[in-house]
């Protein structure tokens, strides 16, 4: 019975160092990738926000602030927002990552808004997809007919998107998610302003 | 235990034992990674890779261990390398994972990365555990890619990403037609195999 109980202790001895190893080897691979990483998440986040902005633009990300002076309540579906600065010095802008789900297709979608909240792009970008596989809604003419119209528009409730690439319902509900994300911050919605 | 050579070792592992074909092991990754020949052959690296870690780790130390610790061992040295490589990939290959999403960590409970370590590389030695793993994987790997290949020829008409032929049957390309791809591959090469292997052990 002693020598069971000894063989026991020395398996779960073997199996903690065993598990101790394992951190150390995934630790030592933290080390090595966590720089690189972050750099490829803040590459990735700028490819987002070029989507819908010029390259060069600078942004910061203000998804924090928003979130506690209470502009993302009742919103579902926005990852982050950025106060994106022009290069040319004129007003600052916003940009809105959103994503939604219909029918099984996950959708990420840029928006971007002019600092009176006015849509100046939509675009998405299937968060599985390689950059060539980008799907850019102003090919079938959807960008067009949302440039200039205000986030506080009757027009931006969409019923449905018309000639859109990829999944039109999950980009209408995007979309009006990050709208009204905009519009509580702008202080279109009366009950958040 | 019998000392046999590279060559007994490479047959095995690439037909008369390959794990996906004959053994019917780690068929859940390899039925989600038959999708393109190109996440067939990531997945398969990846396996190949945490695979041979694994059984070199285990097998060193296998005069160490202790018979009723291999299992607890084995699963947590596969754990660490398992984790360690989905972040070399995320940070150097994102591609590659985005394309496998949760199939990498789902390697960690992949029953033909656990048996290989747990039960064969624990009793071999470093140098036979090292031909043995690694073969096996190279058959796991190549298995996975001829069926990708077809499926993704035939399912929608094209290779590696370029349009070949128009059209397909849209069924392959689901997780079932990739199953029946996999058991008619698996039916072609042991009915090969069969005779040969008879003939080579005796």
């Amino acid at each position: 019975m002693a020598d069971t109980k000894n063989r026991g202790g020395v398996t779960a001895i073997f199996v903690v160092f065993a598990a101790v190893f394992a951190v150390a080897v995934a630790l030592v691979a933290n080390m090595v990738a966590a720089p690189r990483i972050q750099s490829n998440d803040k590459k990735a986040e700028a490819d987002k926000i070029a989507l819908v902005f010029p390259a060069n633009a600078g942004y910061e990300d203000i998804t924090d602030h928003c979130s506690d002076m209470g502009y993302l309540e009742g919103v579902d579906g926005v990852d982050r927002i950025y106060r994106v600065t022009s290069a040319t010095g004129g007003k600052d802008s916003f940009c809105v990552l959103a994503h939604s789900q219909s029918r099984g297709t996950y959708v990420e979608t840029a928006i971007g808004f002019t600092f009176d909240g006015s849509i100046v792009a939509v675009r998405t970008a299937n968060g599985t997809a390689s950059p060539k596989e980008l799907k850019l809604i102003e090919k079938n003419g959807f960008l067009k007919s949302m440039e200039g119209v205000p986030c506080n528009s009757d027009e931006l409730k969409l019923a449905k998107v018309l000639g859109a690439e990829g999944c039109c319902e999950a980009i209408t509900v995007s979309v009006n998610n990050a709208c009204t994300a905009i519009g509580n911050m702008l202080g279109f919605n009366e009950e958040v302003a | 235990m019998k000392k046999r050579r590279i060559g007994y070792y490479a047959k095995h592992g690439l037909a008369y034992s390959n794990p996906l074909l004959t053994q019917l092991l780690g068929l859940c990754t390899a039925v989600f990674a038959c999708k393109t020949v190109k996440t067939a052959l990531a997945m398969g690296i990846c396996t190949t890779v945490v695979l041979v870690l694994s059984a070199v780790t285990v097998s060193a130390l296998r005069r160490v261990i202790p018979k009723g610790a291999r299992r607890g061992v084995s699963i947590a040295v596969i754990c660490g390398y398992v984790t360690a490589l989905q972040l070399i990939l995320k940070a150097f290959l994102p591609w590659v994972d985005n394309a496998l999403g949760v199939f990498v960590p789902l390697i960690a409970v992949s029953g033909f990365v656990f048996i290989y370590t747990a039960e064969l590389a624990a009793r071999l030695g470093l140098g036979t555990a090292v031909c043995a793993s690694l073969f096996s994987g190279i058959g796991y790997t190549l298995a996975t890619v001829v069926v990708a290949a077809v499926i993704e020829l035939f399912g929608s008409g094209s290779f590696l990403g370029t349009k070949v032929m128009g059209g397909g049957a849209h069924m392959l390309t689901t997780p079932a037609g990739a199953f029946i791809c996999l058991g008619l591959l698996a039916a072609a090469v042991r009915f090969i195999s069969r005779k040969r292997r008879d003939e080579d052990d005796a």
